[in-house]
Order: structure tokens, then C-alpha cells, then sequence
């Protein structure tokens, strides 16, 4: 008779108290079992004692290692070559760390390209010139992203920085904006091209940007990407979509009313988009109105209504005009 | 077109000489190329009324833009101060009830017109009344607001006006105080770019601007290679204090100073008790393209002085400068802006 296992496998990371409770429930539908072979065992010391037993019975009949000696030589040898592996990586990172040396060099002091004495054959010196090149560049990528992916330059001997901050939307590159700040002897925004409905000065207040100037600028690239988007949606509502009127909107593209007409019953409806949140291309309310008053609260218009709010406005419109919903 | 619209057309087109009515015409630029065309001059100038008037209708231009005198007006700018919580989704048609509720509380008899351009700017038309006047149609209050920015551009208001207006766009627009902006123009387009930030500003980057094509033959190669390098650093520094390509047009910047006469030979002078004061006053077509000139090309020297690239960098056109330092005869105080 084999006595199943004791289910502790996947209770093993719950708590000590919980695995017992388990073997002690087991212990009992053991007993049942072994009742009718063996001597009726009691709980306790006993029971404990013969499952172990039996445990070791069932280690003891698994299969062997295969064939001891041969094992171990194999894994020799793939330790041995593991080790050859790892020796040519350092070798290697060895010589692109010479390369890079001389790399930036060139780079910071834009000299004409020297010939690099190498000892190894001219295929194998191109092979690593480019790894020292590909690790160039993501060390440049790291300092972007470190930086915020803002490109930066330093201006006045050091005193100042100049900081880009780029918009696009959909995969296209808009404007950018730039702020010249210096930073001594304090940390201050002297010149930008900011349009004033943005808020700079109120992010500039509540950011920390004396000890780090990613706490202004990742949320004045949040306001400018979102305003970027917003911007390029209503135009191409107003390029794309000539049958919609555009009865409202605002410089900071924080408001859009649009005036659909239904075909067949040619009933017009009013639709507004509030983007109250000035951080978001997406609106955070719409509404539609119309002298049908059943209209907007039909499922079809509830679900133009989420539609609306999860689909740029201009994406939104197509799918409609094209479902035949409006004109 | 209502019928005072048609009465004020007909009025003013009977105040403009009619030599100088085909170029007034030209500048008000609101008739296309074909309806000026078709425009006979000959014809007597009431003939040219009804046809002007025919146009107006096809056109229906809106008469808050007229500035059918020859002498433009010069505008200002003012600044909101203070937005409350619900400023930024002040909408269009909250603003127009609210402008005109208040300033109807404050004017009796007063006449205004809004209307929204495809710019987004809200052009408000004013004609001033009281309780004895009708409102005088002649000389309107034009103001230009962009919602959701804090500038106001007004022409043509009096002073007795100016707090009244003030207080309607104060409360319509949900701000706590409006006050003057120190800058001026004959252009509303000009003064509009340059607090807006709608030109084209340099700033530093790794690549300069490439010098202008030169078109006048080099008298001197070893001259133009020996000034190549610091013509280049004088146009970029020209550049990033008053802007790259076209600049908006300001007529005049004019720096009042208070300070105190400071020559130890003329006792009359350095006695007086009242700061002396004096006004330099810049004017040009195109302020800030002289400027620019004369920064780029050396006349004034680089890198530009504070006190010239601040017209672009704070928007404005009127400084007053004060001395900051303590007694007459103690050292030169710093000019404060």
C-alpha cells in the first residue's frame, strides 16, 4: 500500500500553523486506510514514525543518478568551456573599454578619427568598434532617459540651462518648447516660449525644481503633449470632417461643441466635450443635446457618448460618419 | 446688417474724403480683390454707398473691425491678475451673458456687440452712453480677449471708462484684478504675438543660426574670415534676445527714469530734493528689427544689455527706472526695472 503524500506542496508558503493543520487532517483519512492492512496504528508518535519509514522506502526505489562518474565529467567540461566563454567576454570588454576611452575622446575633442593600434586582424577590430559604438550610444540613451529625455544644453559657462521639451502626437513631431533656466544661484525659469494659457507658473511653484528639475518637467511635458493633442484633434475635425460643425472651442483646446445632423430624420444634436483635465488628450465629459429629447438618452447615442470619451475626437467622428450615425 | 449698422456706414463713408477713399477702403481690407475691383470711383460717393453696403451684406462683416480712419488707433494691453478656482472653463457664452450683465449694471445706455473670430479671440464693440446720451457710435471702445489667457487689448477708451470696462472684464472673466501691462502698439497683431509668444524666439542650442545670405560682394576675404566667427556670435545673441525671422512690429519703447544728478560741480542740481527725472524714448517703424540690427551687426554691444532685451522677454514697452541706493552722494545704485 502506498500512502499518498502529504499535499504540502502548494500550502508550502502559507503559514507553518496552516501545513500542519493539513498533515493532521491527513492523518486521519490515513487511518482509515491503513485500517484494513495493518495493525490499527495510533495517532501521534507512531503514525509519525512508520510515515516517515515510509517515505524513505519510496526515496530509496527512485531510479539512480545516471552513470555517477560520467555525470560529473560532462559537467566539467561544460563548467570548462563556461569558463572559456567568460574569460573572452572580459577580454573583449576589456578592449571595448580601451576603444570607448579613446571614443569619447574623439567625441568631446572632435579630432580627426586615429588609427587604433590593434593587435587582432581588422575584421575583428571593426567587430569591436562597433560594440564600443553600440555601447556609446546606450550609455547616451541612459543619460537621455536619465535626464528625462529632454535634450538640454548648458549655457552661460555652466550657469544656465537651456531645455527642450517636445510634443507630438499620433507619431508626429509638433512644436517644441524651450525654457531657459538658470541655476545658480538658484534654480530659475528666466525665459520661455510657454503660450500663457499653459500654466508654468503654477507648476514651477509646485514642483521641487530646486533639488530636481524633473518634478517641473515631466508635468509641464504631460500639459504640453496633452495641449498638443487636443490642438491637432480639433484641426483635424476641422480639416477632415466638414459636415460637422465646430460651434465652439478655446486657444487652450480645453472646450469643443460640435453640431452633428442625423441623416433621414435631419435632427441636429448638439455635442459638447469638456477636457477639464488640462493633462489628458481625451475628454472627461460628454453631452449631447437636441429637440428630440429621447434622442441622447437612446443606447445608440449612450454609446456614441463612451465612445467619445475613449476615442480621439477626430477617429470618433470617422467611425460615425461611417456607421451612418451622423452626416 | 441692422439698420444702425447701414445709418453708420452710410455716416462714415460721408466723413471720408472721397480722394482718399479708395486707399481707406484698401486698408480696411475687408472687401475681397474682385468686389474692391469692382468698385467704380467715378461714381458719385453715395452711388459707392449702396454698393459698399451691397457688399457688407455678402461679406456681413462685422463693424467691430472697422478703423476706416486713416490715423490707426493705438492700442493696449492689460493684464488679469489672480484667476479664482472656475477661470479656466469660463466659456464663451458665460462670459458674453456675464460682460454684458455687469457692464450694463455700471453704464446706463450703453451699446455692445461680441463676437467670436475663427482665432479664438472674442472682439467686443462698445458704445458709450449715460443717462441723458444715446450711445455715441463714432468713437467706440474696441477690446480683444483670448478666454483662458490673461490679456486684454483695448483701443480708443477714456479714462473716466477705462475703470468701468475694467471691472466688467474682471468679473466676467473670473479674475480678482486687472491692471495695465506697460505695452503699447498700433498693431494688435504686433503687441498680441509678442505676449502671446506666437513669433519665432532662438534659443541656445548646439547648431548657431546660419548667417544671412550676403549678397554684397566681400571687399576684403581676410577681413570676412577673421569677423566670420564673431558675426556669428553677435547674431545669435541678437537673435535669442529679440527673436529669429519676423518680429512683431512695436513702434516705441520709452524708459522713464527717477534718479538723482550726480555732478559735484553743479551744486543747484545735486541739491534739489525731487529725483530728476528724465524719459528716453526709442521709436522706428519696427522697434524690435532695429534693435535686432543693431545687435547683430555691433553697434550695440553684445551680449545685449537687460534693459533692451526685456521689451520681448516681459512683454512690454514702458519701463520706470528708479535708482535703488541710499542718499545722493553714495555709490551709483542699480537701475531697478
Amino acid at each position: 500500500m502506498t500512502l499518498q503524500p502529504p499535499k504540502s506542496n502548494t500550502s508550502a508558503t502559507t503559514s507553518g500553523c496552516f501545513h500542519l493543520k493539513q498533515r493532521n487532517v491527513h492523518y486521519s483519512t490515513q487511518h482509515k486506510y491503513s485500517q484494513n492492512m495493518e495493525v490499527a496504528t495510533t495517532k501521534g508518535v507512531l503514525s509519525h514514525l512508520s510515515r516517515l519509514e515510509v517515505q524513505k522506502r519510496s526515496l530509496k526505489s527512485q531510479p539512480q543518478q545516471p552513470g555517477g562518474v560520467k555525470a560529473l565529467r560532462a559537467t566539467v567540461e561544460a563548467l570548462l568551456t563556461q569558463r572559456d566563454q567568460l574569460r573572452a567576454e572580459i577580454q573583449t570588454h576589456k578592449n571595448i573599454k580601451k576603444l570607448r576611452v579613446s571614443m569619447d575622446k574623439q567625441c568631446t575633442n572632435e579630432e580627426e578619427e586615429t588609427e587604433e593600434g590593434m593587435d587582432e586582424d581588422s575584421e575583428n577590430s571593426n567587430l569591436l568598434r562597433l560594440m564600443a559604438r553600440h555601447t556609446q550610444l546606450k550609455d547616451l540613451l541612459h543619460a537621455h532617459n536619465v535626464v528625462g529625455g529632454y535634450n538640454v544644453v548648458k549655457t552661460r559657462q555652466g550657469k544656465g540651462v537651456c531645455v527642450s521639451v517636445a510634443t507630438f502626437y499620433e507619431g508626429v513631431y509638433l512644436n517644441t518648447y524651450n525654457l531657459e533656466i538658470d541655476v545658480k544661484p538658484t534654480v530659475r525659469i528666466s525665459r520661455h516660449n510657454v503660450p500663457p494659457f499653459i500654466p508654468l507658473n503654477n507648476l514651477a511653484e509646485q514642483s521641487n525644481m530646486q533639488t530636481d528639475l524633473r518634478t517641473l518637467l515631466d508635468p509641464l511635458s504631460q500639459h504640453l503633449n496633452a495641449f498638443a493633442g487636443r490642438q491637432q484633434q480639433f484641426k483635424f475635425v476641422k480639416e477632415l470632417h466638414k459636415s460637422v460643425e465646430v460651434m465652439e472651442s478655446n486657444v487652450l483646446c480645453s472646450l469643443l461643441v460640435l453640431k452633428f445632423t442625423v441623416p433621414r430624420e435631419k435632427t441636429a444634436v448638439l455635442c459638447s466635450l469638456d477636457y477639464t483635465d488640462c493633462t489628458r488628450s481625451l475628454p472627461t465629459r460628454v453631452h449631447f443635446e437636441s429637440d428630440d429629447e429621447e434622442l441622447p438618452e437612446s443606447p445608440v447615442w449612450k454609446t456614441h457618448c463612451s465612445f467619445l470619451m475613449e476615442t480621439p475626437v477626430h477617429k470618433a467622428l470617422k467611425t460615425m460618419r461611417k456607421t451612418g450615425n451622423i452626416v | 446688417m441692422d439698420d444702425s449698422a447701414k445709418r453708420l456706414l452710410q455716416r462714415l463713408m460721408r466723413r471720408i474724403p472721397t480722394p482718399t477713399l479708395r486707399s481707406a477702403l484698401e486698408k480696411w481690407g475687408r472687401l475681397t480683390t474682385e468686389q474692391q475691383k469692382s468698385m467704380d470711383f467715378t461714381q458719385s460717393k453715395w452711388a459707392l454707398t449702396e454698393r459698399l453696403l451691397g457688399i457688407c451684406e455678402v461679406n456681413s462683416a462685422i463693424f467691430s473691425e472697422i478703423q476706416i480712419n486713416v490715423n490707426q488707433g493705438m492700442w493696449y494691453a492689460f493684464q488679469l491678475m489672480d484667476p479664482e478656482d472656475d477661470a479656466k472653463s469660463v466659456d464663451l457664452t458665460q462670459f458674453k451673458e456675464q460682460f454684458k450683465s455687469h457692464l450694463r449694471e455700471l453704464v446706463r445706455n450703453v451699446s455692445i456687440k461680441m463676437k467670436k473670430h475663427t482665432d479664438e479671440a472674442v472682439w467686443i464693440r462698445i458704445a458709450w452712453g449715460d443717462t441723458f446720451s444715446r450711445p455715441n457710435h463714432l468713437k467706440p471702445t474696441y477690446i480683444v480677449h483670448y478666454l483662458q489667457t490673461p490679456y486684454v487689448f483695448v483701443t480708443s477708451i477714456t479714462s473716466k471708462q477705462k475703470p468701468l470696462l475694467s471691472q466688467a472684464l474682471v468679473l466676467s472673466t473670473r479674475y480678482q484684478a486687472i491692471k495695465d501691462a506697460n505695452l503699447s502698439g498700433r498693431k494688435l497683431t504686433a503687441i498680441r504675438d509678442l505676449l502671446m509668444k506666437k513669433y519665432q524666439q532662438v534659443f541656445p542650442t548646439k547648431y548657431p543660426i546660419p548667417p544671412p545670405e550676403n549678397n554684397q560682394t566681400i571687399s576684403n576675404q581676410h577681413i570676412e574670415k577673421e569677423q566670420a566667427e564673431l558675426a556669428a556670435n553677435r547674431l545669435q545673441m541678437a537673435c535669442e534676445a529679440f527673436g529669429g525671422g519676423m518680429l512683431p512690429q512695436l513702434q516705441s519703447a520709452v524708459y522713464k527714469l527717477e534718479t538723482k544728478f550726480r555732478d559735484h560741480s553743479n551744486k543747484t542740481m545735486t541739491e534739489r530734493e525731487e529725483p530728476f527725472r528724465c524719459v528716453v524714448k526709442f521709436t522706428s517703424t519696427n522697434l524690435l528689427e532695429s534693435f535686432r540690427h543693431c545687435a547683430s551687426s555691433g553697434i550695440a554691444s553684445t551680449p545685449v544689455t537687460p534693459l533692451l532685451s526685456c521689451i520681448p522677454l516681459k512683454g512690454r514697452n514702458y519701463f520706470l527706472i528708479t535708482d535703488n541706493g541710499p542718499g545722493p552722494s553714495s555709490q551709483r545704485g542699480q537701475p531697478q526695472v
